[in-house]
């Protein structure tokens, strides 16, 4: 009956590569990806500046402030972060709300592979704008922070990979979370609360269980990565919980990409 | 070949779409018509893998939409204006959509000046009016140069020109032997541009038929002549309906040529024989009568000539064979 070409054209390309190069060029032609990036070099120069300048006001004190200038620069990533959290939030909230969703889907069907493509783009961002942040901040901190902020190389090679890394799954997970919850304020309140609201107040409640599982949240997970000190586990286990909180995301995600009405 | 298998889309308790069989042929224009909220839309997303159907299935040459390995290549869509993300160029937008399915860039091109937007290419689609969204949503469609093409209210918010572009895109497609299926809430727009017609209403098939048979089986003939009874016996013996009103009769369930032919035939003298009043407002209104709440506000209802015979009792099925 039907007579056309469609079923002995063969087309080749696409796939998965063709998925993640779709994802990629979604992710770097809006205009707000920018915006955020841009936002958040400039959140941590300022971040760092402040406070290397605060350990070397404390250090000059006597206080005993000093330390490498690459983890003056991860404490403001716990604020940086956000770049990634709006990244991955907007990925797919986005889709939703501007209907780019039903772009996507009729492109690539599979829905489990949108998933796993904008999965791949965000662990990459991520590990690229960790690495990147700690590499353009390292400098300012060692200025600001002076005498009390030498550092070896390794010290900045922990930060960068440990960062890189820690956002990389950070993102993963909010995507799973933004897969499953279709909003963007929803996404990042729920991530937002679950990186500084719960470690605060969880161990208010003074249960050892408690305050042991706050241990183990995504934040705390990412410090203990991308700094080398004696933490309550290292860096093998902290890998271990970050993909642990990244894939629990994504089957989340998953479970309702694959099942609810686009 | 679009095929739907007792399609059927249940949200609570209501049908959205229940139970819809029916094969969209290639080389034609089949318009799919219904009212607001017949369930239209619900059965292209379904098509296009966008929603689950409850039961049944829809399948493109044989396939479901996520069995294909490059959809683009297969089937291009139209679904509502909101093409692609409003932060993008329409040229990224493309790209992208191209990338996915490992067609060339070139195509993104010659899609563009296809409908006519290379000049805004590098425009974010957010400043876009309504009608270049739908030019560019035409374009996502055509790019992987698929053999059938979906549209979802493809002329809404377009000017008269681009009315008349897509009419005559619609009919080129169709003339190159792909598979178009559009669907409209108004009659006008299909009257000029389909061959073959698909009405729903309240998610139930009240028709499938080719354009030209609807109006001829549910038109109704005035025919005068000097032999009234033996052509109204010749006329009612072929299946047509007929009522003598004064001097004339009243004749529908054919076309004029058939009528002509018969009178011919049998050596009947005709003095006039003419299509009275209904039109395609007729049909509709007829189909959708009973069946769906929405019917009367929306549609001019025009004398419907005494003697009109239903071609459906609603809510029965219609289904007209395709005498092609």
């Amino acid at each position: 009956m039907n007579t056309t070409a469609a079923p002995t054209r063969t087309a080749s390309g696409g796939g998965w590569p063709g998925a993640i190069a779709f994802e990629w060029t979604k992710t770097v032609s809006v205009r707000s990806t920018w915006w955020i990036i841009a936002s958040a070099l400039v959140a941590t120069l300022l971040g760092t500046w402040l406070f290397g300048a605060s350990a070397l006001a404390s250090g000059r004190n006597g206080l005993d402030s000093a330390m490498p200038a690459p983890y003056i620069v991860v404490q403001t990533m716990l604020a940086v972060e956000m770049v990634i959290v709006l990244l991955a939030t907007f990925s797919i909230t986005g889709e939703y709300s501007t209907g780019s969703i039903m772009t996507t889907l009729q492109s690539v069907p599979r829905r489990g592979l949108v998933l796993l493509s904008k999965t791949a783009v965000l662990f990459a961002a991520g590990l690229v704008l960790g690495a990147a942040l700690i590499l353009a901040g390292t400098p300012v901190a060692a200025i600001s922070a002076a005498e009390f902020g030498t550092f070896e190389f390794s010290d900045l090679l922990r930060a960068i990979v440990g960062t890189g890394v820690g956002l990389g799954f950070l993102g993963v997970f909010v995507l799973g979370l933004g897969t499953a919850l279709r909003s963007a304020s929803l996404t990042i309140i729920t991530t937002l609360g679950l990186l500084h609201l719960i470690p605060n107040l969880l161990p208010l409640f003074g249960s050892d269980a408690i305050s042991e599982f706050v241990r183990y949240l995504p934040n705390q997970a990412i410090t203990v990565l991308a700094v080398d000190t004696t933490g309550p586990y290292g860096w093998p286990t902290a890998v271990l919980v970050l993909l642990g909180w990244a894939a629990a995301g994504l089957l989340l995600g998953h479970l309702v990409l694959r099942n609810r009405d686009a | 070949m679009i095929t739907f298998e007792s399609l059927t889309k249940v949200y609570g308790d209501r049908r959205a779409v229940d139970d819809i069989s029916l094969q969209i042929a290639p080389g034609k224009v089949t318009g799919f018509l219904g009212p607001n909220g017949a369930g239209k839309s619900t059965t292209m997303r379904m098509l296009l893998g966008l929603d689950r159907p409850t039961s049944g299935r829809a399948l493109i040459d044989g396939r479901t939409y996520q069995q294909l390995s490059h959809p683009l290549h297969t089937v291009g869509a139209l679904l509502e204006p909101r093409t692609g993300h409003p932060g993008q160029s329409a040229r990224s937008h493309l790209i992208g959509m191209a990338r996915s399915n490992g067609i060339p860039s070139r195509r993104v091109n010659e899609a563009l000046s296809m409908v006519g937007l290379e000049d805004v290419a590098h425009s974010r689609i957010g400043t876009f009016s309504l009608g270049m969204r739908q030019r560019l949503g035409i374009a996502s469609a055509l790019i992987g140069d698929p053999q059938v093409l979906v549209f979802d209210e493809p002329v809404n918010g377009l000017d008269p020109e681009g009315v008349s572009w897509i009419r005559h895109l619609m009919r080129d497609l169709a003339a190159q032997g792909r598979t178009v299926f559009v669907s409209s809430h108004l009659l006008s727009e299909m009257a000029d541009t389909a061959d073959h017609l698909v009405v729903i209403a309240r998610g139930r098939l009240l028709a499938d038929a080719p354009l030209r048979q609807l109006l001829d089986v549910t038109r109704t003939a005035q025919v005068r002549s000097p032999h009234a009874p033996r052509l109204a016996e010749v006329l009612e013996r072929a299946g047509m309906t007929v009522t003598t009103v004064a001097d004339h009769l009243q004749v529908s369930g054919d076309g004029i040529d058939t009528i002509g032919g018969l009178a011919h035939a049998s050596h009947l003298q005709i003095d006039e024989l003419s299509f009275t009043g209904a039109s395609l407002e007729d049909i509709y209104s007829q189909l959708t009568e009973g069946v769906t709440d929405y019917r009367a506000a929306s549609l001019p209802h025009t004398d419907t000539p005494a003697g009109t015979a239903p071609i459906s009792t609603a809510p029965t099925t219609t289904q007209m064979e395709d005498t092609r």
